[in-house]
This record gives structure tokens, C-alpha cells and sequence, in this order.
């Protein structure tokens, strides 16, 4: 009798447990149905609001082109373009992208990152371009080219500068313990094996020492106007210019400008001002001329770019592979700048005190530059390059041995 | 295509799945194959080749073996899987380890080899061993060989795990391959596993994969131990939730079509050993060396010396399976030496031992494990190793430990946790509970998974899954 209850106990207890195992059981499966339903009205919400959202041709958040509806052939089906650029395509148009573009910088910036799509965050809204490694190969190419070319031309007045990037000099902003690329030893590595002929101007500790000072954009990887003017201040003793203006005229000529930085990280909101400096009580008169598109202009500052996104490029409109200027200074000195883009807003402190100055951009050039040395007369010759593009430069190289 | 890319999400999977569930019977296995073809041909249709020829060879050895098999032509039958085997193995081997083995062979004798790098067809590792599964489980009469071409095409190029497995044993399969109609349920089941796998990838592993790349490419002058321990505690998370995420997302999508694909993770972090942790982590291509390879071998009932070339023939194969590198062989023949020591020396100690001086026993050799498997060579293998233990660092730690510790900290926290059954398994208990409210409170959270993961995946410089190149 005692032992019967208890069989009956315990097949009640089990009747009990799996009468709730099915219970909980249908719970799964009815949640499971909604997240179903759920994430497929979802799913197809947004496939139908892409559809019929226009495409966007370029994102002026992004500042680039947004890929396209690919282009469906045998090759293109072959060879895998039609399938990357469908990937492309469908990420690129998404709806509401740009909204989702935000949501991840949000998310990245609540969980601490300090380092989004290779920019760092920096405080006070500083976007900080991560500083570039050399690649060892390209680093001495470039390095012997230079020296090859200062050994050839030791009757001209060689200089480099290469500007170290915000990341480096701002210590104030940079994210605290970041382990921040030392670009003084970079610097140093440029130094030990330059030709002696070249002076190298380092910058480094002019620059800081004017950090607060607004030297760098926060959203673009260039430095600004007022960067470049300390960076000018303390180069021209060294370049042998004499009698610098002593002050400048300031103008504001954007405050909506957002940059490179801006549009890698997804910082939409955030905006810098861009200033122009024209010196004061120097003669500052001059012309240029750009050969690639027959352009000339007695200003230096394109009025267009101001409605462009890019507003950086208010300074010569952006890179070209040569522009000339010839200025009303006869004092006989002709500079060659071999330069990168960090050269655009430096070139409005130099005008003064040059008849000639030819900016030449390798990334673009393919002439032969002795020729251009000796046509032009050249007396001076100025490398100034910004640190990242410095140590990712390709075409240097070729462009300085071209002649030989 | 991958499987955490947006077209997958958000036209192939959808489209798909409705297909098939209003697609008569009959045409599903046929709109399944056409489907996977076009998921496994996207991008690079030259590998459909391969894939193709792999599944043709098999199916045909797979009749012949039968036919014999019934004729009672034992020989026949062995001589067809040998033929099989090597026909499976020497493809293989061709794609993965050609290029490996003539760069060693220059290496070693410094002759001048022609080499040519062959793209590797992707899911080959996975695929080949699914089909040699097949071959060897017909010629033990295990199961039939399959007859409708069909069907077996979708065994070997279902893309739900064509790519990167999980490797499924054609037995297990088999029965479930009727074309019946997936029920609202499972492709209910499969969403959830799916987003689950999804945000385990997009959301933690890809950051963690970040955060390791970061530490390994720190100059020694900024490497300290500590930091060097925190980046190979990133990969460990890593590589867990990129491949268990992955699986996760595979067996969510194989539901939605109504199969059953075998599990593929077991909570492997928190092993009480190294045998253990074998058993939890890619559970299926443990099974399949045990199956295949460790047991036809002798196992363990031939002696001690049988026993311990066997495991170390089982783990020098595990090593050379993940890739043509000496970084890999490397790893497996730590693992076989481990678990050697394991089972005869280090045994009645583990089971006398409280259990966190286990985990941490179990934790370390782990560890220190991945290091073989992240590094490039080596040479630099070593390297992070040395660091891990002093060498060649600017000290215990610094101010980068506290950077990389600081700006991560919520993710590995999350990470941590996650790879413990811990959370889910109050998940559960909170999501399922009777109250009618919660049920919409958990949906919630999946969608937020979801849409979080989204943000990543448009935004994404894209990531792949690191076992596809395996």
C-alpha cells in the first residue's frame, strides 16, 4: 500500500514536470513567433524604404561616392565585380544610412573607444588622424631619393619639413595613455640619414607649445591656417627670410567647415571654422597659374570651394600636379615646394618673399622636374610634407629621380 | 557571400526562406542546391568548380561503394573508399598545403620550386571532411548511399554550412532531408539562434579582433606583460565568439529551413580541462578526428604506445587542418603533448585540485595555445610569448595596459560573462517565465541586438569570419 502511493506520488510529480516543460515549451515557441514576426516586418520595412529612397550619388557626410546599381554582364558576374558591388550597393543606399552611421559612433563612443575607423577621439571634440607607420622599403627609397637629389643639386638652398600630425603634438586632447605613435623618433629616423645639404626644420616644439591655440582642425587632418603660421615663424630664420610681416589679417571664411575626420568617424554634428591669413605691411602681390587646367588668378583663395564640402580647399582649390606663382618680389629667389596638401595653407605665409615659387604635388606630377629646375632658375627647394602622408608617399621617389 | 553581410540579411535569407516555405515539396531540395550554388558561386564563381567536382566524385564513389557493398564485393568496396579517400584528401591537399609544402621544401634544400598561390576555394576544409564522413559512413554500412543526386548535392553545398561548417555527418542529416515544410516555430527558433550569432560576431568578436590587432602591432618599446596578456585574452574571446557566432548563425539558418544541424560550441571556456575543453570547442571536427581517425587508429585499447602515437596523429592533423602554416602544426602538437600529460600524468592531481586552480590550469594552457594560432609565424609567436612571460617588454605594465584595459573594459567584461552559460541560462529563466510582459521585454532586447548590429554591419569596414579561411 505504502509502496503503491509512493509510485503514484511519483508519477503524478512527473505528469506535473512535464506538463510544465510543455507549458514553458510553448512559452519559447510563442516568443520565438513574435521575434519572428517582429524582425521580419522589420527586415521588410526597411528593404521597401530602400527601394524607394533615391539613390545618393555622392555623401556629402562621407565626402565620397556611394556605389551604384552595378552593372550586370557575363565579365562582371565572372569575375566577382557584379557581387562586390552589389555588397557595396546595398550597404552604401541602405536607408536611413547615415542615421546608422551615427548609431555605431555612439555606441563605440559609449563603451569608451578612443579609436574609431583610425581616428582617435580626443577631448574638446578633436578627431585625431592615428599616426601612420613607415613601410621600411618605402621609407629608404624615398629617403636615398632625396639624398641622391640633394647630392646632384648642391648649388641650391635644400630644406625639409615634415609637420608632425595632431595626434602627436596635441598631449592636451589626444586620449589620455593612448599608445600614441612617437612621431619625434620618425623624425629622427628622417634626420640620421638626410644628406647633410638639407636642413630639416622640425617644427615639433614650435607647434606645441601653441597647442590650445586651435593649430589643427578638429574634424580635418590638416593643420590650420594659424598652425601654419607658427610652423612659417619659426622655419624662416632657418630658410634665411628676413623682414616677415608682423602681423596678419585675419578673415573667417567658413564656420561650417566639417572634415576627413568628421566623415570617417561619423561625427556629423560637429563643424571647425576655416581662417585665411594675408600679411600685413608686405608687399603681397602675385599670380597664379595652374598648367594642368590653363587657370590664373591673382588670389590664391577659391571662393568656390567655400560651397564645395571639402572648405580646405579654399586654399588653391584643392591639389593640383603644378601651380606657379609668380609674385611681384624681384629679390631673385625661386622656390620649388614639393609638397603635399599641408603646403596649400602654408604657401599664403611664403608669397612675400619669393619672385617664384612653383608648388609641385608628386602624387600627381609626371614631368621632369630638372628641367623645371633649370628653366626657372630655381635657387631654393622646399620638402614639406605632413608626417602621415610623408611615411605613405609613393611617388616622391619617382618624381625626384626622374631626370636622372 | 558571407553570412553576416547585409544583401544576406536583408534579400537572400528572406527571400529564400519564403520560397522554400511556399514551394511545393518537391521542388525545395532542387530550389535549396540552386540556392546554395548561387550563395557559394557570389563573388568568385571559378570555386563552384571544385565544389562541384568534389560532390559529383562522391555521390558516383558513393553508388559504386553501395553497389559493391550489396554485390558483396568487399574488396571492391574498400578499393572504391580508398580511391575516394585519396581522390577527397589529394584535392585538398592540392589547394591548401601546395604552396606550403614546395615554400618548406626551397626553405629546406634552397631549391627553386616554381610557387603558385592558389586562391583556396572556400569551406573546402569543411566540405571535404563532410563528404569523407559520407564516404566512410556508407562503407560501414552505417547508412545507404544516397541515391538522389539532389539531395546529396544539398548535404555537401547547403549554404548554411558550406563555408565554415559546422561539419555535419551525412547520417545525421540524411533523415531530415524530406523537402518537408519548416514549421513557423523553427524558423522562429532560427531567428533568434541567428541574431544571437550575429551580435556575438558583429558586436563583440569583431572588437575584440580589433583590440588584438591593436596590441599585436604595439611596438615592443609600448609592450608590457600585462598588455600583452590583455591582447591574448582579446583573441581568446575573439575567436570564440567569431567562430561560435558563426555556428550560431548556421544552425539558426539551417532551422529556418527545417534541418537540425549539430551543435558546434559547449561553453568551452569554462572547461575543467584540456581533454574538456576538446570536447566543447568545435565539437564537430572533434568528433569527426575521434570517429575517423583516433578510433580506426586503436584509441586507447592497443597499448600505451599505440595510444600516444594516436593522439599525436590525431592532433598533428587537427594543427595541419587549420592551415598550411608551421604556426598550426605547431599549435596541434601542443595540444597532442598536453593532453598526453593530461591523461597520464597530470590526471589525479586535476580531479584532487578546487576548482579554480582547474580553470585557471585550463584557461592558461588555452591561452597560451592561441598564441600559435593568431600569430603570422613562429618567429613572432615566440615573441608574444616571451612578452606574456617579461621578455622583451618595457615592463609589468603601463599606461597602454590601462588604455587598452580601460577603453574596452565594458566588452570584455561582457565577453567574460558570456562565455559562461551564466547569463543565458538566466536569460532564459527570465524570458520564458509566465509573466505574459516579459516575453515582449526579451523580443525587445533581440531586436535592439539586432538593430545594434545593423549599425555595425552598414558602417562596417567589412570583417570576414577567421575560420573561413580555414
Amino acid at each position: 500500500m505504502n509502496e503503491e502511493s509512493r509510485m503514484e506520488e511519483r508519477k503524478r510529480r512527473r505528469e506535473i514536470r512535464r506538463r510544465r516543460k510543455r507549458a514553458l515549451m510553448a512559452r519559447v515557441a510563442r516568443h520565438h513567433k513574435k521575434l519572428l514576426i517582429v524582425i521580419a516586418v522589420l527586415i521588410l520595412a526597411l528593404d521597401v524604404l530602400g527601394l524607394v529612397k533615391k539613390d545618393v550619388d555622392f555623401s556629402d557626410t562621407e565626402n565620397r561616392a556611394m556605389a551604384q546599381v552595378p552593372d550586370l554582364s557575363r565579365e562582371s558576374l565572372l569575375d566577382g565585380s557584379f557581387a562586390s558591388g552589389a555588397d557595396a550597393y546595398i550597404t552604401d543606399q541602405f536607408f536611413a544610412r547615415n542615421f546608422w552611421v551615427r548609431m555605431k559612433l555612439a555606441m563605440d563612443r559609449a563603451t569608451g573607444k578612443k579609436e574609431v575607423n583610425g581616428v582617435y577621439l580626443g577631448s574638446s571634440g578633436y578627431l585625431m588622424e592615428v599616426p601612420k607607420s613607415p613601410d621600411p622599403v618605402w621609407f629608404d627609397k624615398n629617403l636615398d631619393a632625396i639624398n641622391a637629389f640633394a647630392a646632384k643639386h648642391d648649388d641650391l638652398n635644400l630644406y625639409m619639413c615634415v609637420v608632425p600630425n595632431a595626434a602627436y603634438v596635441l598631449t592636451d586632447y589626444a586620449p589620455k595613455a593612448a599608445p600614441i605613435r612617437d612621431q619625434s623618433k620618425d623624425i629622427e629616423a628622417i634626420t640620421s640619414k638626410l644628406n647633410r645639404q638639407v636642413v630639416f626644420l622640425d617644427v615639433t616644439e614650435a607647434m606645441r607649445e601653441h597647442q590650445t591655440e586651435g593649430i589643427y582642425y578638429r574634424t580635418d587632418h590638416h593643420w590650420t591656417s594659424r598652425g601654419a603660421r607658427f610652423a612659417f615663424e619659426a622655419m624662416a630664420p632657418r630658410m634665411d627670410i628676413k623682414d616677415i610681416a608682423p602681423d596678419y589679417d585675419i578673415y573667417t571664411v567658413a564656420d561650417d567647415f566639417s572634415g576627413t575626420m568628421a566623415s570617417k568617424t561619423g561625427s556629423y554634428g560637429q563643424v571647425d571654422q576655416v581662417q585665411i591669413y594675408v600679411p600685413k605691411k608686405v608687399t603681397n602681390d602675385f599670380m597664379v597659374t595652374y598648367p594642368d587646367n590653363g587657370g590664373e588668378s591673382c588670389s590664391m583663395y577659391s571662393s568656390a570651394a567655400l560651397e564645395a564640402r571639402d572648405k580646405y580647399t579654399v586654399f588653391f582649390g584643392g591639389n593640383y600636379s603644378m601651380i606657379d606663382i609668380k609674385t611681384v618680389n624681384n629679390n631673385k629667389r625661386v622656390l620649388l615646394l614639393i609638397k603635399d596638401s599641408y603646403a596649400n595653407s602654408f604657401v599664403q605665409f611664403l608669397t612675400p618673399y619669393f619672385e617664384h615659387i612653383i608648388m609641385v604635388d608628386p602624387r600627381y606630377y609626371y614631368e621632369d622636374i630638372e628641367q623645371v629646375i633649370t628653366k626657372e632658375k630655381v635657387t631654393d627647394v622646399l620638402f614639406l610634407y605632413n608626417m602621415n602622408t610623408y611615411l605613405e608617399d609613393r611617388s616622391l621617389a619617382d618624381t625626384l629621380s626622374d631626370g636622372s | 557571400m558571407s553570412i553576416s553581410s547585409v544583401l544576406f540579411i536583408f534579400i537572400f535569407l528572406p527571400v529564400c526562406v519564403l520560397a522554400y516555405v511556399f514551394l511545393p515539396r518537391l521542388v525545395r531540395p532542387v530550389f535549396l542546391l540552386l540556392a546554395s550554388l548561387v550563395f557559394y558561386a557570389w563573388g568568385n564563381p571559378a570555386y563552384l568548380i571544385v565544389l562541384a567536382i568534389s560532390v559529383v566524385f562522391n555521390y558516383f564513389t558513393g553508388l559504386e561503394m553501395q553497389a559493391a557493398i550489396d554485390a558483396e564485393r568487399d574488396r571492391d568496396a574498400r578499393i572504391a573508399l580508398l580511391i575516394g579517400v585519396i581522390f577527397n584528401v589529394a584535392v585538398l591537399g592540392f589547394f591548401k598545403y601546395y604552396g606550403f609544402v614546395i615554400g618548406s621544401l626551397n626553405s629546406l634544400f634552397h631549391a627553386q620550386l616554381p610557387i603558385r598561390d592558389l586562391p583556396l576555394p572556400i569551406g573546402i576544409s569543411f566540405f571535404t571532411f563532410s563528404v569523407l564522413s559520407y564516404l566512410i559512413d556508407v562503407y560501414r554500412q552505417d547508412v545507404p548511399a544516397q541515391r538522389n543526386f539532389i539531395d546529396f548535392s544539398v548535404y555537401v553545398a547547403f549554404f548554411a554550412k558550406v563555408t565554415s561548417g559546422p561539419i555535419v555527418r551525412y547520417k545525421d542529416m540524411a533523415p531530415q532531408m524530406d523537402g518537408h515544410r519548416p514549421k513557423l516555430n523553427d524558423i522562429g527558433t532560427g531567428t533568434a539562434m541567428f541574431i544571437r550569432g550575429l551580435g556575438k560576431k558583429v558586436l563583440l568578436a569583431d572588437s575584440f579582433g580589433m583590440m588584438h590587432s591593436a596590441i599585436a602591432a604595439l611596438d615592443a618599446s609600448q609592450t608590457h606583460v600585462l598588455t600583452a596578456w590583455l591582447g591574448c585574452l582579446a583573441f581568446t574571446l575573439q575567436i570564440y565568439f567569431d567562430f561560435g557566432g558563426y555556428s550560431d548563425m548556421a544552425i539558426g539558418v539551417g532551422k529556418m529551413f527545417g534541418f537540425e544541424i549539430t551543435k558546434n560550441f559547449d561553453y568551452p571556456y569554462i572547461s575543467k580541462s584540456l581533454t574538456e575543453f576538446w570536447r566543447r570547442w568545435h565539437m564537430t571536427l572533434g568528433t569527426w578526428f575521434r570517429d575517423y581517425v583516433y578510433i580506426p587508429l586503436g584509441g586507447n585499447r592497443a597499448g600505451l604506445v599505440r595510444h600516444m602515437r594516436n593522439i599525436m596523429i590525431v592532433w598533428l592533423l587537427t594543427g595541419i587542418w587549420h592551415g598550411a602554416a608551421w604556426t598550426f602544426i605547431l599549435w596541434g602538437v601542443y595540444y597532442g603533448l598536453l593532453l598526453l600529460l593530461e591523461k597520464y600524468v597530470l590526471k589525479g592531481l586535476l580531479e584532487r585540485l578546487p576548482a579554480p586552480l582547474v580553470h585557471i590550469y585550463t584557461m592558461f594552457f588555452v591561452m597560451i595555445g592561441w598564441v600559435f594560432f593568431a600569430a603570422p609565424t613562429v618567429g613572432s609567436a615566440f615573441a608574444t610569448l616571451g612578452q606574456m612571460f617579461g621578455v622583451g617588454t618595457a615592463g609589468f605594465a603601463g599606461m597602454t595596459t590601462w588604455y587598452y584595459l580601460k577603453t574596452n573594459l565594458i566588452r570584455l567584461i561582457i565577453g567574460c560573462v558570456m562565455s559562461t552559460p551564466v547569463f543565458y541560462r538566466q536569460y532564459k529563466r527570465f524570458a520564458f517565465a509566465k509573466a505574459p510582459a516579459r516575453s515582449y521585454i526579451s523580443v525587445a532586447i533581440y531586436v535592439c541586438v539586432f538593430v545594434c548590429s545593423l549599425a555595425y554591419l552598414i558602417n562596417a569596414t567589412y570583417q570576414s569570419f577567421l575560420y573561413v579561411q580555414f
